[in-house]
């Protein structure tokens, strides 16, 4: 298969040995590359019985065939573990030149296993791997990391690396490079367990070259011509905070851990007044031509000058849903999250879970004045600051709001708001029923990035009243489409750019990569990926049990479109429609075809 | 006979650009109210209308009562909740 190498790296970092495995061209015709990929590395690499934070415990970096193409916004890294967070497949993307730098070292994928000691940064010169102690960079942010490694090694390396949250194992650290955050399911914290501060990528090679250049070239400036159209505008001018007024006029916008779906008083955190008040400039991620990545000033933070990127989750998840307004605490609380590599979505709510401890007098373990309160920005930033380093009430917090509420007990599960171990992003899915499926059923929790159903809700595809098996069977359809973007590793704001998806997608993939796909086929794969991440959770522990929905967004109230009931039914309508069984297991025989370990 | 004058919130772009929240349009149809919403606010015209200028670019949408409607047809009163804003595509 062209615009691929065909074989991946491992390297085990406790003792330096590498080894260059084939990756035949099967794989990728059935898993494309990026998130399918990685899905399919994890199955081989990570049996039943591993932990995540087990030496052996594999940390994967899966590129793609669109990488260095020319195709817009294709320039996208997956990174996999099983997640020290859920227990369950953990994966994430992150826009980067570290995509392309790894593509240009020689390989499709690069799987870490092994710890180091000392702490230490991997630095791979193309395909020469070393191995160099990092203790000096402890307690570095990743602007800090890059820009001494970059003055000490040169400046064509591309850097990713973990803040103080991956250093201290807090179960939801991201990994950070170009600014960009893999953010869910404490991907930092795994490598974190592997004492890997850093990894340093120079690829220098020449990129394996597509099967129709000349008509790959003249596609590639259709689809960036259309991604600057009126689909993609909403991005380009004010970025996804133009969601939150939008989501409060709505009723749509989860608040106080989720004790109501809407805010007053949240004018100046809207995303036009932020436009107006500290928008300072904007940003693209590495060879993207939309550029939705707005830039704010901090004003409070006693460093001047420097800006923070927003985006509408982590607006919702350190702003109302703890109850704050002031967009100078929001903005600094992002920042901080970014600093200390912390994923915003899931420190906002085991923040709010905490805040809800407060309210309801619930014992943690540390004075009272320490547990945060609603509407406390001050206790907001502090608190953060206390999870990255996990002091004080940090501790128990950084291991997320699941494992903190059941340390806790005294009936504090009612008030954790995540889908197997996964904090629930910034859609109230009690006005979003299609959303509400897909976020239950999702293989890396409340996940509305794997999911996409909400734009089924938040659109005219279905009446209020649509059938149970029509919401399937669209839940069913985002799901699958969101996996081949995330597979092909184009970006989900490119989504509308499209006609019809996946025929015009598979029709990018054959003149990438010289296979004759047509779009049900693609579509095929991403329900094969969707399987085998499945399989993945069924073999570590997965039961019915964690498909399902926290209680609150579930109980009785009266512009609530969920009920027990309603989802019960939609869970089993969805597993039936998967082909799998009534308990959700996968048959053998489900008609994707297993692949088999080749380790 | 009189057209009702309605009350259209603006989110997003729609928001920045008319520089205000809020709009009074004419009409008993989605369609007039988009026209009469843009003879109030022109710079509104380039951001969300098509090329014809008759009805919204794909890159936006109405929600009507809490429900949404790309059809021009829709008809509205005076009691009608209006809200314009960007379709939902991620974030």
């Amino acid at each position: 298969m062209q615009s691929v190498h065909g074989r991946y790296l491992h390297i085990d970092v406790g003792t330096g040995r590498t080894c260059f495995y084939d990756l035949p061209d099967h794989v990728h015709q059935q898993y494309l590359g990026g998130i399918g990929l990685g899905t399919w590395l994890l199955y081989q690499w990570c049996p039943a019985g591993t932990e995540p934070f087990d030496p052996d415990a594999p940390l994967i970096f899966a590129s793609s065939p669109f990488i260095g193409t020319g195709l817009t916004t294709a320039s996208k890294l997956a990174v996999l573990a099983r997640s020290p967070q859920t227990g369950f497949i953990g994966d994430s993307l992150t826009s980067s030149y570290l995509a392309i730098s790894l593509k240009r070292a020689g390989f499709d994928a690069l799987v870490i296993t092994g710890v180091c000691d000392p702490w230490s940064t991997l630095i791979l010169n193309n395909e020469a791997p070393t191995v160099t102690p990092a203790e000096s960079l402890l307690g570095c942010s990743p602007d800090e990391v890059s820009s001494r490694l970059r003055q000490e090694l040169g400046a064509g390396f591309r850097i990713a690396s973990i803040g103080m949250g991956g250093e201290n194992l807090v179960r939801f650290a991201g990994i950070s490079n170009d600014g960009r955050l893999a953010g869910r399911t404490g991907l930092g914290a795994v490598m974190g367990s592997k004492r890997l501060k850093a990894i340093a990528i120079k690829g220098t090679g020449r990129l394996p070259t597509p099967a129709h250049p000349g008509e790959l070239a003249a596609a590639a400036k259709t689809l960036s011509r259309r991604s600057l159209g009126p689909e993609t505008a909403k991005y380009r001018e004010l970025g996804t905070a133009a969601n939150l007024a939008f989501f409060n006029k709505m009723s749509v916008l989860p608040s106080r851990n989720f004790q109501d779906s809407r805010m007053d008083g949240l004018d100046a955190l809207h995303g036009e007044a932020l436009h107006a008040t500290h928008q300072t400039d904007k940003n693209a991620c590495a060879a993207c031509t939309i550029g939705c990545e707005h830039h704010y000033a901090l004003r409070n933070s006693g460093d001047n000058g420097k800006t923070v990127r927003l985006e509408y989750e982590s607006l919702y998840a350190l702003g109302p849903l703890c109850g704050v307004n002031d967009p100078d605490i929001v903005l600094q609380a992002s920042r901080m999250c970014d600093d200390l590599t912390l994923d915003s979505i899931s420190t906002g709510a085991t923040i709010a879970w905490a805040m809800e401890c407060q309210d309801r007098g619930v014992d943690l373990g540390v004075p009272a004045p320490e547990i945060p309160s609603f509407g406390d920005g001050d206790a907001l930033l502090r608190t953060i600051e206390q999870i990255a380093h996990r002091e004080g009430i940090g501790d128990l917090l950084a291991d997320g709001s699941r494992l903190a509420a059941e340390q806790t007990g005294q009936g504090s599960q009612a008030w954790a708001l995540h889908v197997k171990g996964l904090e629930l992003p910034g859609y109230d899915p009690r006005k979003l029923p299609t959303l509400a499926l897909g976020l239950a059923v999702a293989t890396r929790g409340a996940c509305h990035n794997r999911s996409s159903a909400y734009e089924v809700d938040l659109s005219d595809q279905l009446s209020v009243d649509a059938a149970i098996q029509a919401r399937v069977d669209a839940a069913i359809h985002a799901e699958d489409q969101a996996t081949i973007l995330d597979s092909l590793t184009l970006c989900k704001f490119l989504r509308h750019c499209f006609d019809d998806l996946p025929k015009e997608a598979a029709q990018l993939f054959n003149l990438v990569s010289g296979t004759e796909m047509t779009g049900d086929e693609l579509l095929l794969s991403g329900s094969r990926i969707n399987e085998l991440k499945k399989r993945f959770n069924i073999e570590h522990g997965w039961t019915a049990d964690d498909d399902w929905l926290p209680a609150r967004v579930l109980d009785y109230r009266e512009d609530s479109l969920l009920n027990p009931d309603w989802l019960r039914e939609a869970i089993q309508c969805y597993y039936a429609a998967r082909g799998w069984n009534p308990d959700g297991t996968v048959p053998i025989d489900s008609g994707q075809s297993l692949p088999s370990r080749i380790l | 006979m009189r057209q009702p004058v309605i009350n259209v919130e603006l989110f997003g772009t729609p928001r920045v650009v008319a520089g205000t929240r809020r709009i009074e349009a004419t009409g008993s149809h989605l369609g007039d109210i988009l026209q009469s919403a843009v003879e109030r606010a022109p710079t509104l015209r380039t951001h969300i209308t098509d090329e014809q200028g008759t009805w919204l670019n794909p890159g936006y949408t109405f929600v009507v009562d809490g429900q949404f409607t790309n059809d021009p047809d829709t008809q509205v009163t005076a009691e009608s909740d209006i809200l314009l804003v960007a379709r939902a595509s991620g974030g």
